[in-house]
C-alpha cells in the first residue's frame, strides 16, 4: 500500500479543528473590525463540510463542525465591536469542540478489549492513538479551555491582549496534543517545537514589561538548547538503530548489532534534554524565572498543559523506546526524581513571590510524576496520566486566584499581599486554600487521588525508598501550603502596618501600598475568571470525592502503542 | 571515508556550539551557537542515513532546517524587542527576578 495515502482525518480531528480555528482567528484579526468578511464564508464552508461528514456516516464530528460553522458568523453579531472577546469565544468554542471530538474518538474504542483501550497507529505509523495520547489531549484541551477565559480580562487590563494570543494558545495546544500521540522521532520533534515556539512568544507577550521579556528570553535560550541536546540524542539513536519509529527503536535497541556506545550517548543526551523540558533538578533552573515573569495566564497554561505534554514525550520515549536499557536509566531518573522532590519542596520555603512558589511547586510535582514512569508498569502509566490531570486542575485554580489578586494590585503578588484575603474576599481565599490543599495532596481533593495512585504504583513496583522521599517532600510542601492558608485566613488585612517588599527594585511597589488598603476591599473578578476558577475548583472537589470514574478511565488508558 | 569520521566531526561541532552557549554572553553569538548545534545534528543524521542506506534521516534533516529557521525568527523577535527595552543584547544584565 502506498503510505502516502494513509491519511486518517478522524485520528487528528481535534487538531484539525483547532488549527483551522487558529488560522481563522488570525484572519479575522487582519480584517480590522469587519470580521464577517472571514467569518461568513468560513462559517458557510464549515457547515457544508459538517453536512458532508455527517452524510458520510460520522454523525458526531459532522454536528460539531456544523455547530462551529453556525457559531462563526453569529459570534461577531452577538458581540459587536468586541474583537478580542470574539477571539476568546472562538478559541473557547474550538477547544470545546476539540474535547468533544477527543471523546468521540475513544468512545467506540473504549471497552472493545475487555474494558481497556485498543492502541492503533495512523499516518504510516507516525501517530499513535492510545491511552497516552487520549489523556494528553484531555489534559491539554481542558487546561486551554480553562485558561482562555481565565486570562481574558487580565490580558485586557494589562493591555497585552493582542489578536494573536488565542491563536497561539490554540497552536500550542495542537503541538502538545500531537506530542502526546507522536510515534516517531520526526513527529515528536516537530510537535515539541510547535508548542515551544508558541510558548516563547506567549511568555514574552508583555512587550513593555521587562520581567516578561526576561522570562521569554530565558525560556527561549534554555528551551532551544534543550531541544538541540534532545535532538542530538535522537539523531544518535537513529545512527544506532537505523529507524525513526519509536516502537522500532525499542525493539532493536538491545540487539547485538546496535553499537552500545552510540546508543548510550543517545540515551544520556535524550535524558538531559527531556529533564530540561519537564524541569527535573538539576535542569530546572529556568522554571522559577520563566513562571514568575510570564503573564500569569500563560504561566498557568505552561504549568498545567506543558507539563503534561513534556511528560507524554518522556513516557513515550522511556516506556516504548528505552525499556531495554532500563538497567541504565532507571537509577539515574530515580535519583533525579528524588532530588527534584526534595529540592522543590525546600526551595519553596524561602520564597515570597506567589508565582515563584507555584513554580517550585510545579518542579516538585514533576518529581512525583516521574515515580510513575520509573515503575515501568501499566499501573504506573495510568497513575502518571491521572496525576498530570489532577495537577493541571489544581494549579490552574491556584494561578486563577493569583490573577484575581494581581488585577487588584496591578503588580506582582507576594505572600504579604495575601494577608487577610480570607476576610476581604473569603470565596477567593477559600478556592486558593482548596487549590493548595489539592497541590499538597490532602484527602478529599483531586490531588490526593493522583498522589495516592502514583505512590501506590511506586510501592507495588518496589520503589519504596522513592515513595518515602515523596511522602517526606509532600509533608514539607503541605506545611508550607498550610502556612499560606494561615496567612490568608488568620492574619489581618494589610492596612497601614503593611510593609511592602519591592522585589523588582524599580519602585513600583511602595507607592501602591497606600492605595492598596482601600483597594483590598474590592474584589476584582470578571465573568471569565470567576467561571474558570469555579470550574477548576469544582473539578478539584468532584474528582476528590468521586474519583472512581477517572481512576477507571485512567486504568483503561494504561495502554501504549508498541 | 568511514562513517565514524563524520560522527566525530559532528560531535566536535556540537561541542563547539554547546561551549559557545555556555561561555558567550552576546545573544547573537548565542543564537549562532545554537544553530551550530542543530547543524551538527543534521550532519549526524545524514551520516546515519548514508550508513543505513535509508532516506528517513535525510527527511528528518529537512524538518530540522525548517524548524531552525522558524526558531531564529522567534528568537530574533524577542531579541529585537529586548534591545529596544534595555539597549543591550548581553545576557548578563542583572536579573529583575530573584529567589
Amino acid at each position: 500500500m502506498n503510505p502516502l495515502l494513509d491519511v486518517s482525518f478522524a485520528a487528528i480531528a481535534p487538531e484539525l479543528v483547532l488549527t483551522g480555528a487558529a488560522l481563522v482567528l488570525l484572519l479575522v484579526a487582519i480584517t480590522r473590525g469587519r470580521p464577517q468578511l472571514v467569518m461568513l464564508p468560513v462559517g458557510l464552508a464549515t457547515i457544508a463540510l459538517g453536512a458532508w461528514v455527517a452524510i458520510g456516516g460520522d454523525l458526531v464530528p459532522g454536528v460539531v463542525l456544523a455547530l462551529l460553522g453556525v457559531a462563526a458568523p453569529v459570534l461577531p453579531i452577538v458581540l459587536p465591536g468586541r474583537a478580542t472577546l470574539v477571539q476568546a469565544w472562538g478559541a473557547g468554542l474550538a477547544l470545546g469542540a476539540a474535547l468533544v471530538l477527543t471523546l468521540w474518538q475513544v468512545g467506540p474504542v473504549l471497552g472493545a478489549d475487555g474494558g481497556s483501550l485498543v492502541a492503533s497507529a495512523s499516518f504510516a505509523g507516525s501517530l499513535a492513538s492510545d491511552g497516552l495520547s487520549l489523556f494528553t489531549r484531555l489534559t491539554v484541551y481542558l487546561s486551554a479551555l480553562l485558561v482562555v477565559p481565565l486570562g481574558y480580562a487580565y490580558l485586557q487590563e494589562r493591555r497585552i491582549n493582542r489578536a494573536e494570543v488565542e491563536s497561539l494558545i490554540l497552536l500550542a495546544a495542537v503541538g502538545m496534543a500531537v506530542l502526546g500521540g507522536a510515534n516517531d522521532l520526526v513527529t515528536a520533534f516537530v510537535a515539541l517545537e510547535v508548542l515551544s515556539f508558541a510558548l516563547y512568544v506567549l511568555a514574552s507577550l508583555a512587550r513593555r514589561d521587562r520581567r516578561s521579556q526576561e522570562a521569554g528570553l530565558k525560556y527561549f535560550v534554555t528551551g532551544a538548547v534543550a531541544s538541540a541536546v534532545l535532538l542530538y540524542g535522537l539523531a544518535l539513536l537513529y545512527v544506532a538503530t537505523g529507524t525513526l519509529s519509536i516502537p522500532a527503536i525499542g525493539a532493536s535497541i538491545t540487539s547485538v548489532l546496535v553499537p552500545r556506545g552510540v546508543a548510550m550517548a543517545g540515551l544520556v543526551l535524550v535524558t538531559v534534554g527531556v529533564a530540561f523540558k519537564v524541569a527535573l533538578v538539576p535542569f530546572h533552573f529556568w522554571t522559577p524565572d520563566v513562571y514568575q515573569g510570564s503573564p500569569t495566564n500563560v504561566t498557568a497554561f505552561m504549568a498545567a498543559a506543558t507539563k503534561a505534554a513534556a511528560f507524554a514525550l518522556l513516557l513515550r520515549l522511556y516506556l516504548v523506546a528505552f525499556p531495554g536499557l532500563q538497567a541504565y536509566w532507571v537509577p539515574v531518573l530515580a535519583v533525579l526524581a528524588a532530588a527534584t522532590m526534595l529540592y522543590g519542596a525546600f526551595a519553596a520555603l524561602s520564597q515570597h513571590d506567589v508565582k515563584r512558589i507555584l513554580a517550585y511547586s510545579s518542579i516538585t510535582h514533576a518529581g512525583y510524576a516521574t515515580i510513575g514512569v520509573l515503575t515501568l508498569t501499566r499501573a504506573g502509566l495510568s497513575a502518571t496520566l491521572l496525576y498530570l490531570l489532577t495537577y493541571a486542575v489544581g494549579t490552574i485554580a491556584a494561578f486563577g486566584v493569583v490573577i484575581a489578586v494581581e488585577r487588584r494590585r496591578r503588580g506582582e503578588v507576594t505572600l504579604t499581599n495575601l494577608r487577610g484575603l480570607g476576610r476581604t474576599s473569603p470565596l477567593l481565599a477559600g478556592i486558593m486554600a482548596l487549590a493548595l490543599l489539592s497541590l499538597a495532596g490532602l484527602p478529599l481533593t483531586a490531588g490526593f487521588i493522583g498522589k495516592l495512585e502514583v505512590f501506590r504504583a511506586g510501592v507495588d513496583a518496589g520503589l519504596t525508598w522513592l515513595v518515602l522521599i515523596g511522602v517526606l517532600s509532600s509533608l514539607v510542601a503541605a506545611s508550607f501550603y498550610l502556612r499560606i492558608a494561615g496567612i490568608m485566613f488568620l492574619d489581618d488585612a494589610p492596612e497601614a502596618v503593611a510593609v511592602a517588599v519591592d522585589g523588582d527594585g524599580d519602585g513600583d511597589g511602595d507607592d501602591v501600598e497606600a492605595m492598596e488598603a482601600a483597594e483590598a476591599r474590592m474584589p476584582l473578578l470578571s465573568a471569565g475568571l470567576s467561571s474558570a476558577v469555579a470550574v477548576a475548583a469544582a473539578l478539584i472537589v468532584v474528582l476528590g470525592l468521586q474519583p472512581q470514574l477517572l481512576i477507571e478511565l485512567a486504568g483503561h488508558a494504561g495502554v501504549l502503542l508498541r | 571515508m568511514p562513517i565514524g569520521a563524520y560522527l566525530i566531526v559532528a560531535a566536535a561541532v556540537f561541542s563547539i556550539g554547546l561551549v559557545g552557549v555556555m561561555l558567550r554572553r552576546n545573544l547573537i553569538v548565542l543564537f549562532m551557537s545554537i544553530e551550530l548545534m542543530l547543524n551538527a545534528v543534521n550532519l549526524t543524521l545524514v551520516a546515519g542515513s548514508r550508513m543505513w542506506g535509508d532516506a528517513d534521516g535525510q527527511v528528518f534533516t529537512f524538518f530540522i532546517i525548517v524548524v531552525a529557521a522558524a526558531e531564529v525568527v522567534v528568537g530574533l523577535a524577542i531579541l529585537v524587542n529586548l534591545f529596544f527595552r534595555r539597549g543591550t543584547v548581553d545576557v548578563d544584565v542583572p536579573s529583575l527576578m530573584r529567589s
